[in-house]
């Protein structure tokens, strides 16, 4: 990308003041009007007077070139956001990390959060200046940019330069006065403007017949009156050359054109015609296409004789012809022929290769007619590509490459197919990936296959995405099958594939049931996809690990595990990344198991701040499902539901094959909470209870769920046949998590028929087991009928220490969901964690027995002990006590 | 997209050239006279294609007809 787009041009040169067009847009800007249109032909004076303009304002201004490349939303924005960031560089860093995602940017999304953080800035005024609008045709760029000039901020201000009216409800801004206008007739010269230009500015001293004469024939047109004087400065006669000029009817750019050229040497026509084949130029890309080496004497001279040279930078390093200029060139040089030109292609593609621009590299090569070249680039870069997470700049390479050329190189279609999965597009991905498999075997059938490491490597590489693609089928066994192979078959060094391959098999793993062996493929693919840099496929690993071990009811490793994985980015500098936003989500799930509802709150916030730029769409759903179950654990049923309405909305917008199968379950179960029985029954009609073997992830959540309906419409045998089932899986397989929560729904299924000696031994079971790992939710979220249950438990049994202790826990906390709303009285509210903290003390527990009960380090506690004695305005533990009875707040 | 013959009426002289990129638009410069571009039996996009190339070079447009 090269930094020259987002360049603010500068004019050199003697030119005219516009004064009255400056200070038109000036004042548009200081009635607050949103849009400053510069609409106007090729050569009116657009960049110019905008240049004129910047130089004279104090607002902050970001400037983008656009191009046809722009076409494409994902490019447009990021132009915009670099030149956005070039004035804002640390409050814009997350939007340009939000970039580095694989998966395609929601242009609503990233345009909200553009809007926010811009109209928080301290800065009266923000121009963002788009130049040569014109060439942007498709319809989604005009879409969103019609959506920031609806929701601008008041500080930001966007100003156009275009040839043709943009698509924009222009009458509606118009009316509102929020469109500054300036068009050809007010660019056009006129005579008093003509007359100071050509006499005072070039020195040519022309009489007003003269002058009025050209203003005819040019009518006012910037580029050729420009054209017309460098000219005449050249004449000993210009009254001769106006004479001429007149005198004919030519297209007046052709005919000045030609006449520019005709007044050159041979040497100096031959370098501008051969250069106006490149957009860009610099010194040496000049004398490697012309095979000079002094090509830097040439630019120099045009640049002093002011020949449409524009730069680019500052260091007067890289130009550009004009527009109009370049393009005469051009055809006059086609007019030679073509064949003349492929050499000077394939020479600038040479140069662009030598110095790394790998973009005009390729497309060079292609002009070049040299589409082996193109291809072998891109298989040269692809990897850096990935690797940077620019898989839309790859899959913009391949577009322009022919297919014969892909599909004839087994590399080439393997790559693609796998950028093209990460950009969203399954179906021609698969059709990739099947070119790669094919081409691959008839390589191996014929003995053929080329003794390279990128070969040696395509099995593997191969097979670990076809095992994804079965993973994403919901072909569970086929994708272990192939993903087994995948293994076998890659080099040991292959970190990048392993990762994948133990990554697909680890998560078909879940999805068969097979928990303990999933655990250990996901840990290990994560350390392996750590080693090749793939920190987002690490992240996934750590987070399905973690939520196997939660169902494995080991809350405390699943903690364990994301925390370090959080430290490992945070070394890395990836804290603002996708991947931490993966970790969080998980974090989250743990807080909330642990009835840390208001950390589970913030981890996922942030998450999904850092998931939702890049649209990564099974953590967006696993991230809104615990967030309706956090709105449900505050009493928020109604909210909760609208979380998941609007979930399944969203993922309908987008084309994705996931399963609904959880949002459904959670909904129903939300259902039966707000005692809506007819929608509770009709989910409950459709689902299908028979299993074999331990459940997989998503669908052991699912019968799970169905038992708890089934309890709550009264189906009690079906319940009870369902959970004991469950609970023999679970025995069976180490599941403690689920374990738990059968005996649980068990134990709650019997005392309800009013068989307290089952019921009890079930909810004894639940609890030891609990004890240990500390799962607060999965009796909380039955609500004060358990708490109730589980107080009579306490008074009628003797147990064990551990399992009172528990108990005690969760009634505390129990007994204080929903409290927030009584602290009258306080200037600052306490936390939930500070009223456990306080409920324990009050209780005459000591400092380490708080810590102890509530999972956390006695420091912490000391902390919260400080905030409580604060906001209570206390000294010390029983004063604390005191002034929270009086508060009512125990 | 169904093709007919369109005539584009342009202001001034240009040589043909300019129109090389397109195929099978033929250039009638007339002597004293606006120039026409002759575009026999395309489709629209081509048609508009030549218009944007008109209205890259800033060339005035003066009229389109169409003979079906």
């Amino acid at each position: 990308m090269l930094a020259t787009r987002t360049y603010i041009p500068d004019v050199q040169g003697q030119w005219i003041d516009r004064i009255q067009l400056v200070n038109r847009i000036n004042k548009g800007l200081e009635n607050n009007s949103r849009l400053t249109l510069v609409s106007a032909p090729a050569g009116a004076g657009k960049s110019t007077l905008l240049i004129e303009w910047a130089r004279q304002t104090d607002a902050r201004i970001a400037w983008v070139s656009l191009d046809e490349d722009d076409n494409d939303p994902q490019m447009f924005w990021m132009y915009c956001l670099s030149a956005l960031a070039s004035l804002f560089p640390v409050e814009l860093q997350p939007l340009q990390d939000a970039f580095k995602s694989p998966q395609p940017l929601v242009v609503n999304t990233f345009l909200n959060r553009l809007t926010n953080i811009l109209a928080s800035l301290n800065v009266r005024r923000i121009v963002l200046v788009l130049d040569d609008y014109h060439l942007i045709h498709v319809q989604a760029v005009h879409d969103g940019l019609a959506g920031l000039l609806e929701h601008m901020p008041a500080n930001l201000h966007l100003i156009l330069a275009t040839r043709s009216d943009p698509p924009f409800a222009l009458h509606r801004l118009r009316a509102n006065s929020q469109l500054t206008e300036v068009r050809f007739d007010d660019l056009r010269f006129s005579m008093d403007e003509i007359t100071e230009f050509l006499n005072n500015r070039m020195n040519l001293r022309l009489d007003r017949q003269a002058v009025e004469t050209l203003e005819q024939r040019t009518e006012g047109w910037a580029v050729g009156l420009h054209l017309a004087a460098l000219l005449m400065q050249k004449r000993p006669d210009p009254a001769e050359f106006i004479a001429r000029f007149s005198s004919n009817n030519q297209y007046i750019l052709e005919y000045l054109t030609n006449e520019v050229l005709a007044s050159l040497s041979e040497e100096d026509q031959d370098f501008l015609l051969k250069i106006s084949l490149v957009p860009q130029f610099n010194p040496e890309l000049c004398d490697a296409m012309l095979a000079r080496c002094d090509c830097r004497q040439f630019i120099e001279r045009f640049w002093k004789a002011n020949l449409f040279l524009i730069p680019l930078d500052d260091e007067n390093y890289w130009f550009r012809f004009h527009h109009l200029f370049a393009d005469l060139l051009v055809h006059r040089l086609r007019a030679r022929g073509e064949s003349h030109l492929q050499p000077i292609y394939q020479r600038a593609a040479d140069w662009y290769a030598a110095n790394h621009l790998i973009d005009e590299a390729i497309r060079f090569s292609l002009m070049a007619g040299n589409p082996p070249m193109a291809a072998r680039l891109v298989l040269e870069n692809r990897r850096q590509a990935m690797n940077e997470g620019d898989f839309r700049r790859f899959t913009g390479w391949m577009e322009k490459i022919p297919a014969n050329v892909i599909e004839a190189d087994a590399r080439l279609c393997f790559a693609y197919a796998a950028m093209l999965s990460n950009t969203g597009q399954a179906a021609r991905a698969e059709h990739y990936l099947k070119s790669a498999r094919h081409n691959l075997d008839e390589l191996v059938a014929h003995g053929t296959l080329p003794n390279s490491p990128d070969y040696a490597m395509l099995p593997g590489q191969i097979a670990a995405f076809e095992a994804m693609s079965a993973l994403r089928q919901t072909d569970f066994e086929g994708a272990v099958r192939i993903a087994e192979n995948a293994l076998a078959v890659s080099q040991a060094d292959d970190h990048h594939t392993r990762g994948m391959a133990g990554m697909a098999l680890g998560l078909a793993q879940a999805e068969l049931g097979r928990m303990d062996d999933a655990i250990f493929t996901l840990r290990k693919a994560a350390e392996t996809s750590n080693l090749a840099g793939n920190r987002i496929a690490s992240a996934v690993c750590l987070q399905q690990t973690a939520s196997l071990l939660v169902v494995q009811g080991e809350l405390a490793d699943a903690g364990d595990l994301l925390d370090n994985g959080l430290r490992t980015l945070a070394r890395n500098h990836m804290e603002g990344s996708p991947a931490a936003g993966v970790l969080l989500t998980g974090l989250a799930e743990v807080d909330y198991r642990h009835n840390r509802l208001e950390d589970a709150s913030e981890n996922l916030k942030r998450a999904l701040e850092l998931v939702r730029p890049g649209g990564f769409i099974e953590i967006l759903k696993t991230g809104a499902i615990l967030k309706s179950k956090i709105q449900a654990a505050v009493g928020d049923i109604t909210g909760a539901l609208d979380a998941l309405a609007e979930l399944l909305a969203y993922l309908d917008e987008t084309d994705n094959r996931m399963t609904r199968e959880d949002i459904h379950a959670a909904a129903a179960l939300l259902h039966t909470r707000a005692n809506h029985i007819y929608e509770a029954r009709a989910w409950a009609e459709n689902q299908d209870a028979g299993f074999e073997g331990n459940p997989g992830l998503v669908r052991g959540e699912v019968l799970f769920t169905l038992a708890r309906v089934l309890t709550y419409l009264d189906r009690v045998d079906e319940a009870r046949t369902l959970l004991v089932k469950l609970e023999m899986e679970a025995g069976r397989t180490g599941s403690r998590g689920r374990q738990v929560e059968a005996c649980l729904f068990l134990s709650m299924l019997e005392l309800k028929a009013g068989n307290r000696v089952k019921g009890y031994g079930y909810l004894s079971a639940a609890l030891t087991i609990s004890a240990v790992t500390g799962d607060l939710r999965i009796f909380l979220d039955e609500g004060p009928a358990l708490l109730e249950i589980l107080e009579d438990y306490a008074k009628s049994e003797r147990m064990e220490k551990p399992v009172s202790e528990f108990i005690h826990t969760l009634v505390a906390a129990g007994g204080n969901s929903g409290n927030a709303t009584s602290q009258a009285g306080l200037v600052e509210k306490l936390s939930e964690r500070e009223l456990q903290v306080l409920t324990l003390m009050s209780e005459g527990l000591t400092n380490p027995e708080i810590a102890g009960r509530l999972f956390l380090s006695l420091a912490t506690v000391k902390t919260h002990l400080n905030n409580i004695y604060g906001k209570l305005d206390a000294r010390n533990r029983a004063d604390a006590v005191m002034r929270a009875k009086e508060l009512r707040l125990l | 997209m169904d093709k007919y013959t369109y005539t584009i009426e342009i202001k001034g002289q240009i040589s043909s050239a300019l129109m090389d990129l397109h195929e099978g638009v033929t250039v009638e410069n007339r002597e004293g006279m606006n120039t026409l571009l002759h575009l026999p039996f395309v489709d629209q996009a081509t048609l508009f294609g030549v218009l944007l190339r008109v209205r890259d070079l800033g060339i005035d447009l003066i009229s389109v007809t169409i003979q079906k």
